[in-house]
């Protein structure tokens, strides 16, 4: 079972990648707008199809991402999870477990929403930081589409994929 | 003098008189017909709020073809993202007329951000907002073509599909055009 356990401690917060060129009193603003939740082995973070509102990052322990009926990554120490979730809500499209005694922190797009009005440079910092790896991710998807484009033809098995680009290539001519 | 009427999306709810107060403080610059901005290629760690005049966005095929991305007006911005995320430019900007914009640096958005200026952070929210728009677009887009690629696509999703080639412009279609072409 989960446990909301205090709030979140600077020192996970530098060790994140995601945080980890913000400045000190960035961070030091941030810690506490953090919540501290307690999983133990086996528990669920969040489930699949479940709300996604909230960036997690592990302080403590391993959790396992599970899609369907098979394993899709594990996270530790500093690994960090759902960041796109505080700007765009959505539903998570995996599980992730604990897999061993486990302390996660979290921040839901409500809270940052609330630290806009209250403390504007902490979240601004915090926003620029997600969207800097949002961007990241955004380039990484632009080469695997355009990659996706330049496969050769020939291995294109199916016949309605070869329709779809005849119909394009129709409509590009006139 | 570039027009004090150009509002920008951008800049979210700011009245027009606040988006003028914010971009009064903006070094601002004139330029001519056929002027480069920035080249492909360049490094980019800021962006340019059109005021007045067009700038087309275009970029090099392998053939070394120009591939025209978009052309934009006043109220666009153009190189939001290496504010965000400083990287090499991936389009050439030139003006398509007289055209005047303001410059937004990474380091003056930063120190914007410190001083708690309002303009800045709504700018920031919406730029991130909008590259999160873009990637959850691009990722339908990975996923639609993938299935169709593998031959696991559906009636559904086929359809989907050529909708979304119908709609595109730009390196998409053009990528799709290249791949027609080597067939």
């Amino acid at each position: 079972m989960s446990t909301p356990r205090g709030v979140g401690r600077v020192d996970t917060l530098v060790g994140c990648p995601l945080l980890t060129a913000l400045p000190l009193r960035v961070l030091q603003a941030l810690a506490p707008r953090f919540e501290a939740t307690e999983l133990d082995t086996g528990d669920l973070l969040f489930e699949v199809g479940g709300r996604s509102a909230s960036l997690f990052i592990v302080e403590k322990g391993d959790l396992e991402l599970e899609g369907a009926e098979k394993s899709m990554g594990r996270i530790s120490r500093g690994g960090f999870l759902c960041e796109e979730s505080v700007l765009r809500p959505g539903t998570h499209k995996t599980s992730a477990r604990a897999t061993s005694p486990s302390l996660v922190l979290s921040m839901d797009e409500q809270t940052l929403s609330n630290l806009w009005a209250i403390e504007p440079a902490s979240a601004a910092f915090l926003q620029l930081a997600i969207g800097s790896r949002l961007i990241t991710e955004l380039r990484r998807a632009n080469t695997q589409f355009v990659s996706l484009c330049e496969m050769p033809i020939d291995e294109v098995e199916n016949t309605g994929m070869r329709r779809i680009l005849k119909v394009s290539s129709n409509t590009e001519e006139d | 003098m570039p027009s004090m009427n150009t509002t920008f999306p951008l800049l979210g709810d700011l009245t027009a008189q606040e988006q003028q107060g914010f971009l009064r403080t903006l070094v601002q610059t004139r330029h001519t017909a056929e002027e480069v901005l920035f080249r492909e290629g360049d490094p980019g760690d800021y962006m340019l709020l059109i005021l007045e005049g067009n700038l087309r966005l275009s970029r090099l095929a392998p053939s070394a073809e120009e591939i025209r991305l978009a052309d934009l007006g006043p109220g666009d911005v153009v190189g939001e993202m290496a504010v965000l995320s400083p990287a090499p430019r991936s389009a050439t900007a030139t003006c398509l007329g007289e055209t005047t914009v303001a410059w937004l640096s990474r380091d003056n958005l930063l120190e914007r951000l410190v001083l708690e200026d309002r303009a800045a952070g709504i700018l920031l929210r919406l730029c991130t907002e909008q590259v999160s728009t873009r990637l959850a677009a691009v990722r339908t887009r990975i996923e639609l073509l993938g299935k169709a690629l593998s031959g696991e696509s559906s009636p559904e999703s086929d359809a989907q599909l050529e909708e979304l080639i119908r709609m595109e412009a730009g390196p998409i279609s053009e990528n799709l055009r290249m791949w027609l072409e080597r067939r």
